[in-house]
């Protein structure tokens, strides 16, 4: 007896009709489909065991900003404000400042005072690092960016001036001090 | 130096009908009162006889090579380097004249004694190469005449 | 006049009419195209061609381009511009690669980028790239040419807009081009600081970055502040201005041009006077005094509840003092809610204005038409109403005659004989000249109370109110003493005693807050409320210190000199609510019905005063209202008494109030120096006297006080008479004596 069913709910009284035994209504494609996944299992595994283990991307892969300094220590950004004119996230925002004598930040007169990026609202979109007449800014690989706050994902220009910190440990005993469990150093 | 510069400065600007019209005639004098520079105070007593910034004295002040803003030297030495002069040798005269007066054009001995300047067309192109000593021309003047007018300068 | 004669020009094809004489740049625009331009400005006088980016092609005149803007529309002219003439669009390619041949190129640093001429310019017009691979000319920078205005001279392009406005709009001829050719460069005299009422413009003026404020330096760039029309309320001309704000705060002032108030110009006050709303000592909360410790913060609660029991415990004995610079909208709630809540009926109103002078209203851009103008008054028309002086030379360089007629004038009276004076124009050869003019205007500044009745007598005897081309004006000393006047009239009808003794004195605004007058009244009352923006005015005196908004930060109307009610409205986010909303909650404790919201006291006030116009009627360019028609000769306020002439020896002393000064004014640092010297002027005949040059130090004496001054000597001042500006003139009596 082969009934089609149609509609949500018809698979319990199915199933009362059926005396409580749940029987697939088509026992071999069923069979089929478990027929793949019994498969799979003497292949070896494809998921890498993420944090331990990342996936490496692409070098052109558009993650974390990071501003940039000139050789000599000073930043290259001027505060120009033409990568918070592209941002088409409105995620920049920039306040300049003048260089002084004493308290000079960048070459030339003007300098960002205030360098924020709203890293929830950006798209990772490139146009900053496109707009930005100096090279000041560029996109890095770094893509592990979530907080538990929001007010976290708001980078200042001290934090994106600086190395990204990574934040979640990977199977490498010579970067972090964290001890790793046996079976996964050795999987 | 019988009348002040100020009634003077009145007494030209009366020939004309505006007093923009007195500012060439006027910084003349002025210059001339000063020791053959302009000072800023001559602008002024020249801008206040005249009803005229200072600043708008200083704009034509500045503007023509015949003033100078800053002090020059007793003598003036002015040759001229356009095309006729410079043609038939001015740079060398020119080059004479530094090597003599030991300055650069534009600079004045350290005593004071000259200002060597290095001048477009002074109006002597049938003569070149002509040489300005006080605004007074010295006619195809070449490289070779030099020390002696220097000495001729020197010894008064 | 006659209606002008059209001409037929063709521009790229296309045939426009325009009136002869039109210029090219102008046709071109008619036609619906840009002849792109630097130095072309109609407002600075004749074109000079300096920059040559208007380069086109004119059909029969030389085969060469030609700078269009120096061109005139003639009847059956053919001009190609660069859109069709391929000469012409060589010809200002290579007018922008020479200009970039020593232009810096530093757009991500300069405040100008994005906003910048040159660079659209150059986007459109302009070479890609260039050939010039040697260095470019350098110069120091940037160099203050004045505490508000720095100069960068790699980024001048030369085109002599700033000169030629220092020399043909403001007169000052401060600015000028030094040197010649490559080396010209923009100076003041020996690197002084510019001084005057209008330098500002300048740097509206400057195509690149050249000329720039330092105030908002490196803040803002172009496209991140927002651009909010309002109007300056720092005097009674009422100047239509762009406010850029960004993040809340008001980062520069531009004019927005108002072809018949302001041509858009706009003063230094006006332009560079807003950082006092960020000064060190703007009130902030509600202040109490308290006892022994002075102020002290309160919430708004508490405020509200000592505001309502000051009130009610004055018992109708309350006098309001207004400074006119109250919105219309804020004078007229108060007015309500002590007229109507408390029955009080008492104010200090800034200055009597009189009234008739709406019977010969006319736009300020009618004293560039007129023929023949008179200026009576003892305070220089630039100190009062800034923009009037710039019409006035407008005019005067039109070929109008100005008569100025006061103590120091082309016609010398006493001080104090002002009104005097005006009432001998209705006879004389002057008098007949302005009767029989079409083009005639009148203007008083300053010079006693009552001004404003004595110009309506005579512009009514002159036939004024007939004649659409001539107009009287009072410069009033206050930015809306008139709307603030009318406020006040018209909340109520009742009128009601003086209280005797004073209970309560309210005090309203900075003005009223500074002035002496309202100080000694402070004296005699029992109370004070004061509304003010600043510690250092509401310290000592008040009981209950409300925090003040300024014309920046709140909504309403203003009304201007000529009787044109402007739209303010909130640029920037006040530190407190304004003053409507407490006003309002206030009166709901009174049973007075008030709204909060501006537009809706403005239609109330508006019903009653200005003929049921609404905000949507005002819009961004308010229109002038029609004459209102006098239906009675107007009243003649009294004369003040002549002041006593000043015995031998002594000289009359003729206080001023400077354009630089006031609250605000004190408060922002860049315009410090554009305050008045301490200095004396003294008449010709007077400096001979006391044998006194120019710039010597001279000491001024009266009754006790002395002060240290130098000498000004003014040769229009009438013998007799000591000008001092108000900051210096201080306690000294009408009369003083001068020496070495």
């Amino acid at each position: 007896m082969l009934r089609i069913f149609r509609g949500a709910g018809l698979s319990h009284r199915f199933a009362r009709e059926t005396g409580g035994l749940v029987v697939s209504p088509q026992p071999v494609d069923t069979l089929k489909g478990f027929g793949v996944t019994f498969k799979q299992i003497f292949k070896k595994p494809l998921t890498m065991q993420y944090p331990e283990h990342k996936r490496p991307v692409y070098p052109r892969f558009r993650g974390r900003h990071r501003l940039w300094r000139h050789e000599n220590g000073l930043e290259k950004c001027v505060g120009c404000s033409l990568c918070a004119a592209a941002c088409p996230a409105d995620c920049i925002r920039v306040v300049a400042a003048e260089n002084t004598a004493e308290n000079r930040v960048s070459p030339g007169e003007r300098y960002a005072r205030i360098y924020e990026i709203n890293m929830s609202r950006c798209i990772f979109c490139g146009y900053c690092e496109l707009a930005c007449p100096f090279d000041a800014i560029t996109l890095g690989n770094e893509y592990e960016l979530a907080e538990y706050d929001r007010d976290d994902q708001i980078y200042t220009k001290d934090m994106l001036l600086a190395e990204p910190i990574k934040k979640v440990p990977v199977a490498d005993a010579e970067l972090y001090d964290t001890p790793i469990p046996y079976y996964r150093a050795h999987s | 130096m019988a009348r002040p510069l100020a009634d003077e400065v009145r007494a030209i600007a009366e020939q004309y009908p505006e007093s923009t019209s007195a500012v060439l005639p006027a910084l003349r004098i002025a210059q001339e009162r000063h020791g053959g520079w302009l000072p800023p105070e001559a602008l002024e007593e020249v801008g206040e006889a005249l009803g005229l910034t200072p600043a708008y004295c200083k704009g034509v002040a500045s503007f023509y090579d015949m003033f100078h803003l800053a002090p020059v030297g007793r003598r003036l030495v002015e040759v001229c380097t356009n095309i006729c002069c410079g043609l038939r040798g001015a740079q060398d005269v020119l080059q004479a004249f530094e090597r003599e007066l030991d300055v650069r054009p534009g600079e004045t001995t350290p005593d004071g004694a000259f200002t060597l300047r290095a001048v477009e067309c002074i109006g002597g192109c049938g003569w070149p190469t002509v040489v300005a000593i006080d605004d007074r021309h010295r006619l195809n003047v070449s490289a070779g005449d030099v020390p002696g007018i220097v000495q001729e300068l020197r010894g008064g | 006049m006659s209606a002008p004669e059209l001409v037929t020009v063709t521009i790229d094809e296309r045939s426009v009419q325009v009136p002869k004489g039109t210029g090219i740049v102008e046709t071109a625009a008619a036609a619906g195209i840009e002849i792109p331009v630097f130095c072309y400005e109609p407002r600075l006088g004749a074109a000079v061609g300096a920059c040559r980016m208007c380069l086109v092609e004119v059909e029969g005149m030389p085969p060469k381009p030609q700078a269009g803007c120096t061109l005139f529309a003639q009847d059956g002219m053919v001009v190609k511009t660069a859109r069709t003439s391929e000469m012409a669009r060589v010809a200002q390619n290579a007018t922008l690669e020479f200009i970039l041949v020593n232009h810096p190129l530093d757009c991500p640093v300069c405040d100008k980028g994005g906003e910048c001429p040159l660079q659209d310019l150059t986007f459109r017009y302009g070479p890609g790239n260039t050939r010039m691979t040697f260095d470019k000319r350098t110069f120091e920078k940037p160099i203050p040419i004045s505490p508000a205005i720095s100069i960068d001279r790699e980024r001048c392009i030369l085109c002599y807009r700033c000169t030629r406005f220092s020399e043909s709009v403001s007169e000052d001829n401060q600015l000028v081009a030094v040197n010649r050719g490559a080396q010209t460069m923009i100076a003041t005299f020996e690197d002084e600081p510019y001084t005057g009422a209008f330098t500002g413009n300048v740097t509206e003026l400057c195509p690149v970055g050249a000329l720039l404020p330092t105030q908002p330096r490196f803040e803002i760039r172009p496209w991140e502040f927002q651009a909010v029309p309002s109007v300056c309320g720092l005097c009674p001309v009422g100047c239509n201005i762009d406010v850029d704000q960004r993040e809340g705060k008001i980062k520069r002032i531009l004019s927005r041009n108002h072809p018949e108030v302001d041509e858009g110009w706009l003063c230094d006050k006006g332009r560079f006077g807003f950082s006092h709303l960020y000064a060190e000592d703007r009130i902030t909360d509600p202040l109490r005094r308290v006892r022994s410790r002075g102020l002290e913060e309160i919430s708004w609660e508490d405020a509200l509840d000592d505001a309502e029991r000051l009130l009610r415990e004055a018992n109708g004995r309350i006098a309001v003092a207004l400074s006119g610079s109250e919105t219309t909208e804020d004078a007229y709630a108060l007015a309500k809610l002590v007229r109507k809540g408390l029955g009080a009926h008492t104010a200090m109103l800034p200055e009597e204005i009189g009234g008739g002078l709406d019977a010969f209203r006319a736009p300020l851009s009618a004293i560039r038409d007129a023929e023949l103008i008179v200026v009576l008054g003892e305070d220089p028309v630039v100190e009062r109403a800034p923009i009037v002086d710039l019409w006035l030379r407008k005019a005067r360089r039109a070929g109008a005659e100005i008569v100025e007629i006061g103590p120091a004038g082309d016609v010398q009276i006493a001080p104090g004989t002002t009104a005097r004076a005006c009432r001998k124009l209705k006879s004389g050869e002057l008098g007949d000249r302005l009767r029989a003019s079409e083009r005639a205007i009148l203007i008083w500044s300053g010079g006693g109370a009552g001004g404003g009745s004595h110009l309506a007598a005579l512009a009514t005897d002159l036939g004024f109110a007939d004649k659409p081309g001539c107009g009287a004006f009072f410069l009033p000393e206050t930015a809306n003493g008139r709307g603030v006047a009318e406020a006040w009239a018209a909340a109520s009808d009742d009128e009601g005693p003086e209280p005797e003794p004073l209970g309560l004195l309210i005090v309203s605004g900075d003005e009223a807050a500074a002035n002496p007058n309202v100080r000694a009244l402070a004296e005699q009352a029992e109370r004070v409320l004061a509304i003010t923006m600043f510690h250092s005015l509401a310290v000592g005196w008040a009981d209950l210190v409300l925090p003040g908004t300024s014309y920046l930060e709140r909504e309403g109307t203003y009304v201007n000199v000529e009787g044109r009610i402007q739209r303010l409205r909130r640029t920037a986010i006040p530190p407190a609510p304004d003053e409507l909303a407490w006003i309002a909650q206030l009166a709901s404790r009174f049973e007075v019905e008030l709204s909060p919201s501006p537009s809706l006291v403005f239609a109330e006030l508006s019903e009653r005063v200005f003929g049921g116009v609404t905000y949507e009627d005002l819009g961004e360019e308010a229109r002038l209202p029609d004459r209102v028609p006098l239906e009675a000769a107007p009243a003649e306020s009294a004369d003040e008494p002549v002041p006593a002439k000043a015995p031998g020896g002594t000289l009359q002393l003729l206080r001023y109030r400077p354009l630089f000064s006031g609250a605000a004014v004190e408060r922002v640092p860049e315009l410090q120096f554009q305050r008045p010297a301490p200095e004396i002027e003294l008449s010709v005949k007077d400096a001979k006297r006391l044998g006194v040059r120019r710039g010597e130090p001279v000491s001024v004496r009266s009754n006790g006080t002395s002060v240290q001054l130098r000498a000004a000597i003014n040769k229009r001042l009438k013998a007799g008479v000591a000008r001092i500006a108000d900051d210096h003139a201080r306690d000294l009596h009408p009369t003083v004596e001068v020496s070495k």
